[in-house]
């Protein structure tokens, strides 16, 4: 029996290592990410801001690897800063509709009856409201710029936080170790803090890594309309909008800021997808 | 429902630091000029008086007008609406019936190459943004290759044709142009794909995924020892349980479709609402924003309805009943 | 006419990795409107073992036999639509589960005469009502276009009956039918089933863990265990006078109405397999060396087929705690 244990061990060590590889990857590149979005100056070879309109929409060069756009600006430092904005701003809205979705959800669930009839109507309206109408409407009100995207994609994306939540309290209530909590004497805040949101977490974490991609996708095409960021930010969405009157003759001006937000959503989605079939 | 979202919007609309007033007359223009555009618009009257003229205005069908093109706003709604729809229901036209078609393929034959080639293509759709898949078609289908127009629809005066309902393709038919009519639908292919690229895999990877689930099922052995051909099990049997969630996530995307359109127009420049709206709100033209914001909201009201009508054709039991 | 109707050589499942084959190595044959039954407890392979003979399995499953055919035709090499042509006009099937047996969404008819060719429909529902009348459903011609929702459990598995017999088969496998079933109504599908195989000359093969249900029906009883063919013998002799240690243990678990009982019921120990000798061997109470270490072969004893080293000495050795059901 020993040697079978020993030979099982061995076997699951290589299974596990097989698997570690893929999530590895998938960690490395995430603090990639994490590393370009709060230390793009490490990575960017050229001033993302800077004019140089004499080498003005130049092709992909060793100096300048995606191109340059019409300003003579590098377009890959311009990636490179721009995952500050658009990723940056997509972990914010997601950071934020989250919180806010969890607690109200959690809130709803924990304590049922009118409060919770009340809390999911306003769920239902938010629920399927178009985000785009919703963007245009604050970007009217407060102002053309990322605040009325960043406000506009949290005010749409936090419902579903909310009702997944709520259903996740809801089938935590009724377990036995809640009702061995409160016989020792636990308050209901203390309840809900330390035991029931913790639970909920992972279904949470889940969605939020694919709310990252989805909300990217979102945030960079209410740019690309002009209702996000404005010039000069190297918003993807919005690099993409500029080079749309360039390209019949600056292929890689609208190629590599779109490419950049397929890499990127594909990377958070599948990290969710990974993260999803391990914990549930 | 659409109440809620009618108000939000008009809320949203009148809460603005800017003054409406001054941005209609333009920078331009002097105070009395400002004081002269206010009143024409009724922008000086109190908050809830131009609440209820709003909604009255709703009810009449006058939903004011627009700044930009000096039209009634429901006059330009009825001229750009069509060119939007003929978009939206080609797309969609094609997303549900290949969605459906591959899912089906793919759960029939899961170790094939077809099956393979679809676990690698469903999932890269949803990560290209719309705009930059249609800028990259365009690039190169329609700008590098020319086979494509590179924007708008069918150009009407160059074909002879009457602008009618503002459907390229309808117009030409009831010109009797074919030639017009196979122009429109040129241009309408590269922005049709643009859309299914983006929504296509969400409906197939579904159709699999329940397909699979249904094939498993005991009444297929059943069918199977009964001597029943496998198609006939696949689509008859299987098939027909499937769709019950396939179409209400159809119902779901026709949402987002509408979504992906008005980036698609303006990459295009198809002449639909799409254009209309982002136009409109370059130009802080309000009326034009409320009257789309009622046209989206009702649209998904309509849509949820029809989904819902759909189920008592699918289930048996609720056809009984009903 | 007197060769039997299905010959069954050597026939092997198993399914993915496994090393422990789901059915293995059994051969048996079914004469002509033979009334058979094969009994186990579940995992004994008895219904892989149906489900095979028509080629039924799933996927994943491995099917390895050096002969079966029937009536003539070779089933391991018959093309997908001989195959079905077999399914639908010779060999009936009836499933155990009638709930998840049929299709919801649509009619008990459409589901009975999708295997028909469209031409046909009208004839063929004409003989489909016939033999729902037979198998005692009222009002056939207006039940044909109901729902499945709309019948109870014993009415489904007649229907289900009804359309097995439509191609005029000449064998009927019947696994588990009564199993889901109230016990009344598990008596009256087990004479209906009874009285079409003695009134058509059909073959009936029933399959069931109960072995007090098919002793009223069946002629000759298989026994079988973890996959393995243990005992094989007409079902009288196999009540009065079991020659496999298994057997033995399953009649006295067995419960049964007479009043003769004093000894308490027999509970088969729940160790698995043993991998090596015989398969039963681990939990048989007069197991020795041999036993371990070389599997019994299948030896004829009169007219039972039985695998085990100790066989004629089953009846003196162990205890006689059951009683012939009768």
């Amino acid at each position: 029996m020993k040697n079978l244990n020993g030979e099982q061990k061995l076997l699951s060590k290589n299974i596990l290592k097989l698997k570690n590889l893929s999530v590895a990857i998938l960690y490395g590149l995430i603090g990639l990410i994490a590393l370009a979005v709060l230390f793009p100056s490490v990575f960017t070879p050229h001033d993302p801001y800077g004019l140089d309109v004499i080498n003005r929409l130049k092709a992909p060069s060793l100096n300048h690897l995606f191109g340059t756009d019409e300003g003579g600006r590098d377009i890959f430092s311009r990636v490179i800063q721009g995952a500050r904005v658009s990723v940056g701003s997509s972990i914010l809205i997601v950071g934020l509709s989250a919180s806010f979705g969890t607690f109200f959800g959690a809130i709803a669930g924990w304590f049922g009856g009118l409060l919770d009839t009340l809390l999911m109507r306003v769920v239902d309206v938010f629920l399927s409201f178009p985000y785009l109408v919703l963007a245009m409407a604050l970007a009217a009100s407060i102002g053309r710029d990322m605040r009325s995207s960043i406000l506009a994609l949290a005010l749409v994306w936090w419902p579903g936080y909310a009702r997944m939540v709520r259903g996740q309290v809801l089938s935590i209530k009724a377990k036995l170790f809640i009702r061995a909590s409160r016989s020792l004497g636990a308050t209901n805040g203390n309840l809900l803090l330390w035991h029931v949101i913790p639970h909920t977490s992972r279904a949470v974490a889940v969605r939020m890594s694919l709310d990252i991609g989805y909300v990217l996708i979102a945030l960079t095409g209410l740019s690309f309309l002009g209702l996000g960021a404005q010039n000069p930010s190297p918003e993807w969405g919005l690099m993409v909008s500029n080079a749309k009157s360039y390209i019949s003759v600056a292929w890689w001006y609208s190629f590599f800021p779109g490419l950049a937000i397929v890499l990127i959503v594909s990377l958070f989605v599948s990290f969710g997808d990974r993260l999803s079939r391990d914990y549930i | 429902m659409v109440w809620a979202s009618i108000t939000l919007t008009f809320i949203l609309s009148r809460i603005i630091p800017a003054d409406p007033a001054r941005l209609a007359a333009g920078m331009q223009a002097g105070p009395a000029q400002v004081e002269e555009v206010r009143r024409s618009l009724g922008l000086d009257k109190p908050l809830f008086e131009q609440y209820l003229t709003y909604l009255r205005g709703i009810l009449k069908f006058d939903l004011g007008k627009s700044i930009q093109t000096r039209q009634s706003v429901t006059a330009d709604i009825l001229r750009y609406l069509p060119a939007t729809l003929e978009l939206v229901l080609s797309s969609f036209f094609v997303i549900a019936v290949f969605g459906i078609l591959f899912g089906v393929l793919w759960a029939r034959f899961p170790k094939s190459f077809f099956s393979k080639v679809m676990s690698a293509t469903s999932v890269i759709g949803v990560a290209m943004p719309v705009f930059w898949t249609g800028l990259l078609l365009q690039m190169f289908f329609a700008a590098k290759l020319g086979w494509f127009p590179i924007a708008g629809n069918l150009p009407y005066q160059e074909f002879g044709v009457n602008f009618v309902t503002g459907m390229g393709t309808v117009d030409s038919l009831l010109a009797g142009n074919m030639t017009a009519l196979r122009e429109s639908v040129i241009a309408l292919i590269l922005p049709v794909t643009t859309l299914v690229i983006s929504q296509i895999g969400v409906a197939t990877r579904l159709t699999k995924a329940t397909m699979e689930v249904e094939l498993k099922q005991r009444y297929v052995t059943t069918a199977r020892a009964r001597g029943v051909n496998e198609w006939r099990i696949t689509i008859l049997d299987a098939l027909r349980n499937a769709l019950n969630p396939v179409v209400t996530m159809l119902g779901l995307q026709f949402g987002w479709l509408l979504g992906g359109t008005i980036l698609v127009e303006v990459v295009f420049s198809w002449p639909g609402l799409g254009l209309y709206a982002f136009n409109a709100f370059r130009t802080f033209d309000y009326n034009p924003i409320l009257a789309i914001t009622l046209v989206i909201t009702i649209t998904f009201v309509l849509m949820n309805e029809l989904v819902s009508l759909i189920y008592p054709v699918l289930d048996p039991k609720l056809r009984e009943t009903s | 006419m007197n060769s039997p109707l299905l010959i069954v050589n050597e026939l092997n499942v198993t399914y993915g990795d496994n090393l422990h084959a789901a059915v293995s190595n059994v051969s048996f044959e079914v004469a002509r409107a033979a009334s058979m039954a094969i009994v186990g407890e579940s995992g004994s392979g008895k219904s892989t073992l149906a489900l095979s003979l028509i080629r039924l399995l799933g996927p994943n499953a491995k099917l390895s036999a050096d002969t079966i055919v029937f009536d003539g035709t070779n089933i391991m090499s018959a093309t997908k639509s001989q195959l079905r042509k077999i399914r639908r006009d010779q060999i009936g099937t009836v499933f155990q589960d009638p709930f998840s047996s049929w299709n919801p969404s649509r009619t008990v008819g459409t589901q009975l005469l999708d295997a028909f060719p469209k031409s046909s429909h009208e004839s063929v529902r004409e003989t489909l009502i016939d033999y729902m009348e037979v198998v005692g459903i009222d009002r056939a011609a207006s039940r044909l276009d109901d729902y499945p929702y709309r019948f109870s459990g014993g009415l489904l598995q007649r229907a289900m009956i009804a359309g097995a017999l439509l191609g005029n088969p000449s064998l009927l496998i019947a696994d588990e039918p009564t199993s889901a079933l109230d016990v009344t109504v598990q008596a009256e599908l087990l004479n209906l089933l009874d009285d079409l195989q003695h009134e058509r000359g059909l073959a009936l093969l029933l399959i069931s863990h109960n072995i007090a249900v098919v002793s009223k029906i069946s002629e000759k009883t298989m026994v079988m265990y973890a996959g393995e063919l243990v005992e094989e013998s007409s079902t009288i002799d196999l009540l009065t006078h079991p020659k496999h240690p298994y057997t033995v243990n399953l009649l006295s678990s067995t419960p049964t109405m007479s009043q003769k009982r004093k000894i308490p019921l027999f509970a088969i120990s729940n160790k698995g397999p043993s991998d090596q000798g015989c398969v039963y061997s681990s939990k048989c109470s007069i197991a020795i060396a041999q036993c371990k270490i070389e599997k019994p072969p299948l030896i004829i004893l009169g007219s039972t087929r039985v695998a085990c080293h100790r066989s004629n000495e089953v009846d003196t050795l162990m205890e006689h705690n059951y009683d012939p059901i009768t």
